[in-house]
């Protein structure tokens, strides 16, 4: 539950109070008169929408500028939460809540949603996989290290096991060896990040009693290698994980801009 | 700047700052700005439709392709009447509702501009009905629901408008029944979509008991001094009237005359009624011409407005020339804003067909309109110059005798026709009995006859009214006993019209 807990409760409740405020306004003018998006109301909140929609844009231009000037990047990214579900908001005040007729209108309300539904999944997984690394993982390591680290771990669990007893070498070959080979990524780390691993060192503790009291330290040492490398793999998946959700939510929002930036073009063609 | 702390090993160029960080974010703006430069590349080459919040209504399906038919900045009622008004009628505009609601040329002055589009938005796909309205924009002037519908108006006034006849249901209803007839039906004929009534027609529902015995069908003796016999009038008609004119001689002077077979509309009496009126009452004379008069400016106000893509170009632009300078004439005179709002309307719709050219195909007008149109103007003039000829001459200054003698000359010729028609003067009064009375609203007499069987079931008390200028409506709360949300339409368009049907306003 520590992951839903705001990490700005005073962010959250202004967005609340805007929200409901911009609901109570829709609600009241259009019983009022009938709510049409291209004028009066449908197009203030037209106007605000595609103003935040802009602000949210540049978050990632403040990450990169260090220096500037406007508030820190903290800040900016609460308002990139917090404003991104306001313009999503705002959007379908602008349509009135009525599903779109033409291509346009559903493509910039499909986006509107992909784009505010992949923004809020990152948020989670911001909190979600820091605190998952932190409570289940021993390693910590930068995903692009990640490879090297394991030809590492390779090479020394190699090193390890040459000389050793048949016994010893055969298991490494048969159990070991395919494990710490190449990055193994999956899904499942994100749901449970020891996944599998104890089933995948329970040949260890089968093996420990055949093995002579000498080869055991050498047995232990193979056994956190391996740890290490499972580790390593979760590490990589999870990394991977947020770094293919930039996939997911940038474009299709640098998208969404430019389809807004022509539908406010086209509206003002004709006014 | 070196962001890097001096002493940290550098040799890789991932550790800081990975390598492919900034590659979403470059390949997502540029990504962004094709799609944005080719959906406005093909806007600004032709292909307009990829603006389109959705498709169009399929009455529109012709101008699918040609926004700018619709679309301008400004004056896009113009342009929808280029189409739905050829004939330049304004009667879609919001005045023109307000004339129609209200008769009252202070309202008709106040009414706001509203565009076409605020009530008839298009856009929302081909099955798209856009004679559905909101009602929200009707309640933004009247009230918001069936339930607060107020009294009928007619109802609350309690006694129809002037009706100019004398009628009596309880009466009629009688007579029908004694001669086997069909009750309420046999004068309320429905029309073929059975959904109203069929005008009341003397010669075909009075006829049976009225002017239908030689009676019944006699003036009373009146002086022919101060009438016009019909051989005097030379008329088609006149030979056959003058043969049933009986004279009462006392000797060789003829004292008075009895006209023994007077017919529905007979012309030699309406003739001489209107010259006895021109004689008597000028001013309530005058008024009726110009009641006639009136009619036919309207339709030649009509017809004078060219049906679009009927001119030439050059013929347009001199008339643009013409409009202009008009209005540059005119200034900013605030005194004559009501003008030069007129002056600038007649601009832009002459502006809108030179740019938009002829109509073509679908949008056409249609030819019966103007035909319909040629059709009521020769009805109309034919009314006036009968008019004017049975009415022609100045009006004499008479003394009270001889006024008096002209009255008692009316009322005596139109003895047959008092016994129904009601007089002001020698003027007959319009007559209005068994039209529609509620003049904004449609209502479909099929369906309520339908389930409620019997006419009585809403026209209470009808076999007790005595007189022509009883209501004999039920009240809005009959109406909204099933017309409410849940059990029967209650929306405003169901039973009101927004539009006047045919008159242009303000009336000329």
């Amino acid at each position: 539950m520590q992951v839903l807990r705001p990490k700005r409760p005073r962010w959250l409740i202004a967005f609340a109070v805007a929200a409901a405020v911009c609901l109570a306004a829709y609600l009241a003018l259009s019983a009022w008169r009938p709510w049409v998006p291209g004028a009066g109301a449908g197009l203030v909140f037209g106007i605000l929408a595609s103003l935040i929609f802009l602000i949210d844009l540049l978050y990632p231009l403040r990450r990169r500028l260090l220096g500037w000037p406007f508030g820190t990047a903290q800040r900016w990214l609460q308002f990139h939460i917090y404003g991104g579900l306001l313009a999503a908001l705002c959007v379908g005040i602008h349509a009135g809540f009525r599903w779109p007729s033409g291509t346009m209108g559903w493509f910039l309300e499909i986006l509107t949603v992909w784009v505010t539904l992949s923004g809020l999944a990152g948020v989670w997984l911001q909190k979600w996989i820091p605190a998952l690394t932190a409570g289940g993982l021993q390693v910590e390591a930068l995903l692009e290290r990640i490879p090297k680290h394991l030809a590492d771990l390779q090479k020394e669990s190699e090193a390890l096991v040459a000389g050793s007893s048949e016994m010893l070498e055969r298991f490494y070959g048969e159990n070991v060896r395919p494990a710490m080979a190449g990055i193994a990524p999956s899904l499942g780390y994100l749901i449970d990040v020891r996944s599998e691993r104890d089933r995948r060192l329970g040949p260890f503790n089968r093996l420990a009693p055949f093995l002579g009291a000498e080869e055991r330290p050498r047995l232990d040492d193979l056994k956190s290698l391996l740890t290490e490398k499972l580790e390593l793999d979760a590490q990589y998946s999870l990394q991977r994980i947020l770094r293919l959700w930039t996939w997911v939510h940038v474009p299709p929002s640098a998208l969404l801009f430019g389809l807004m930036l022509f539908h406010i073009f086209a509206g003002l063609y004709y006014t | 700047m070196r962001l890097i702390p001096f002493g940290t090993p550098s040799k890789s160029k991932e550790y800081v700052f990975p390598a492919g960080r900034l590659k979403p974010y470059l390949l997502s703006v540029a990504a962004g700005a094709v799609l944005l430069a080719v959906l406005v590349a093909a806007f600004t080459t032709g292909a307009k439709t990829v603006a389109t919040p959705g498709a169009l209504a399929s009455p529109h399906a012709p101008v699918e392709k040609r926004c700018a038919t619709c679309h301008a900045p400004g004056a896009t009622e113009v342009r929808c009447e280029y189409c739905h008004d050829p004939f330049g009628t304004s009667r879609f505009e919001n005045a023109g509702h307000v004339w129609f609601g209200t008769k009252n040329p202070q309202l008709v002055a106040k009414a706001k501009d509203i565009e076409c589009a605020q009530c008839h938005s298009d856009h929302h796909g081909l099955e798209f009905s856009m004679r559905r309205v909101d009602e929200r924009q009707c309640a933004s002037c009247h009230f918001r629901s069936m339930a607060k519908h107020p009294q009928i108006a007619l109802v609350k006034a309690g006694k129809m408008l002037d009706e100019g006849i004398h009628f009596n249901h309880k009466r009629h209803m009688v007579e029908v029944q004694k001669k086997n007839l069909e009750m309420c039906l046999y004068c309320h004929e429905p029309t073929g979509d059975r959904k109203g009534f069929e005008a009341i027609s003397f010669d075909r529902h009075c006829v049976l008991c009225h002017l239908n015995t030689p009676e019944t069908r006699k003036t009373e003796p009146v002086a022919p001094a101060v009438l016009i016999l019909p051989r005097a009038i030379g008329a088609s008609w006149s030979d056959a009237i003058a043969a049933n004119i009986q004279e009462i001689k006392r000797g060789e002077v003829v004292r008075s005359v009895v006209y023994q077979n007077v017919t529905h509309r007979d012309p030699w009496i309406l003739y001489n009624l209107w010259n006895l009126s021109r004689e008597v009452d000028p001013t309530g004379l005058a008024a009726k011409r110009q009641v006639l008069a009136s009619r036919i400016d309207d339709l030649n106000f009509q017809l004078r407005q060219p049906p679009t893509g009927g001119l030439a170009p050059a013929v347009l632009k001199t008339q643009q020339d013409g409009i202009a300078a008009q209005l540059k004439q005119l200034g900013n005179d605030p005194g004559r804003l009501a003008e030069r709002r007129r002056l600038e309307k007649a601009l832009a719709r002459v502006r809108v067909q030179i740019e938009l050219g002829p109509l073509r195909g679908m949008t056409a007008p249609r030819p019966q309109d103007r035909r319909e149109l040629l059709g009521r103007l020769a009805d109309a003039k034919a009314a006036l110059d009968d008019f004017d000829n049975y009415a022609a001459g100045p009006s004499p200054t008479l003394t009270e005798d001889e006024r008096q003698a002209r009255l008692a000359a009316a009322a005596a010729i139109t003895a047959p026709c008092a016994k129904c028609h009601i007089f002001n003067g020698p003027l007959i009064k319009s007559v209005r009995a068994a039209m529609p009375v509620l003049d904004h609203a449609r209502f479909n007499h099929l369906p309520h006859v339908q389930q409620l069987q019997k006419c009585q079931a809403c026209h209470t008390g009808i076999e007790q009214s005595a007189k022509a200028e009883d209501v004999n409506l039920p009240g809005i709360a009959n109406c909204q006993s099933c017309h409410r949300p849940g059990k029967s339409k209650a929306d405003c368009a169901f039973c009101h019209r927004y539009h006047p049907q045919r008159e242009p306003w303000p009336p000329i």
